[in-house]
């Protein structure tokens, strides 16, 4: 192997190194981004009252469902009276 | 990026006169063309900051810029291999354009230490906009000063007449060029992205808190 090279080889694998540490520090960052989505989920989840929780537990209302009225079992909340809102 | 690799490696003719230590060109031109690129978006953002307020503009001037030092280090480096070949040293203090890219890379490197000795929030996005637009300023300079040099230590490729090489290789610098840049624009996205969601996974957190 010429030294001419030898230094090409250098400077390729310099690059090389250069990009993978980035990516490997991306990927830890994002890692570490995961780990804290974890604990702050499980936080809202300890800090959510009983009724809200069993609300999050139930399945979301379909798209179809809304047109026919059909809202799952979430009561449908009272129109506000004319006047109500100010004016 | 592979292809690039492989135009290098078996499609581009050696240079008659450097021989092989000049496929570092490949690698080493476009590396500093994308810096210069990352430090010019940086600026832009910095620019539609000051300017339109858009939100998260500092932020992407701030990844822009921390791409751009990435890549200014790289070529640096690849820059003082190449030398140490042709030249037989790993630095030359007379050479104009090699000094003004340090000064630039060393400006940049700076902004780091500016945005993180203020306290986060709109009077630190305003100093880093400001000083990332002062910097701008350099790029030219540093672009040109090849052209504007003396010294005929650092060749000069690209002229008002175009390229001076053959077909093939600039064909081969095009395709390294395009494919650091697009390696460029990856992490850019990749980096602005997790720092997006750091940002808002902090906000969460003191919501909760």
């Amino acid at each position: 192997m010429t030294a001419a090279e030898k230094y090409l080889a250098a400077a390729y694998l310099v690059v090389f190194v250069f990009v993978l540490a980035y990516v490997l520090i991306i990927a830890a960052k994002l890692q570490r981004l995961e780990r804290e989505l974890d604990e702050l989920a499980a936080l809202a989840r300890r800090r959510a009252p009983e009724p809200e929780r069993e609300e999050a537990a139930k399945p979301p209302v379909r798209e179809a469902d809304r047109g026919s009225g059909l809202r799952g079992n979430r009561e449908v909340p009272p129109l506000p009276r004319q006047g109500a809102m100010g004016g | 990026m592979a292809v690039a690799v492989a135009l290098i490696a078996y499609y581009v003719p050696e240079d008659a006169d450097q021989g092989l230590s000049q496929k570092i060109f490949y690698f080493h031109v476009p590396i500093a063309l994308t810096a210069y690129a990352c430090f010019g978006w940086g600026a832009w953002k910095a620019l539609h900051h000051l300017w339109k307020r858009q939100p998260g503009a500092d932020l992407e001037s701030y990844v822009a810029i921390h791409q751009g030092v990435i890549f200014g280090a790289l070529t640096l480096i690849t820059g003082s291999i190449w030398a140490r070949i042709s030249w037989g040293v790993w630095w030359a203090w007379s050479s104009n354009q090699l000094v003004l890219f340090l000064v630039l890379f060393l400006f940049y490197s700076a902004y780091f230490m500016l945005r993180f000795s203020v306290e986060d929030g709109p009077q630190r996005a305003n100093l880093c906009a400001v000083y990332a637009l002062f910097g701008v300023v350099l790029i030219p300079v540093s672009f040109l000063a090849i052209r504007l040099a003396n010294d005929f230590i650092h060749p000069t490729v690209f002229t008002s007449r175009g390229p001076q090489m053959a077909g093939s290789m600039f064909l081969t610098f095009c395709v390294a060029w395009a494919a650091m840049l697009a390696l460029a624009s990856t992490l850019y996205r990749v980096e602005l992205a997790g720092k997006r969601i750091d940002a808002r996974l902090r906000e969460l957190r003191e919501l909760l808190a």
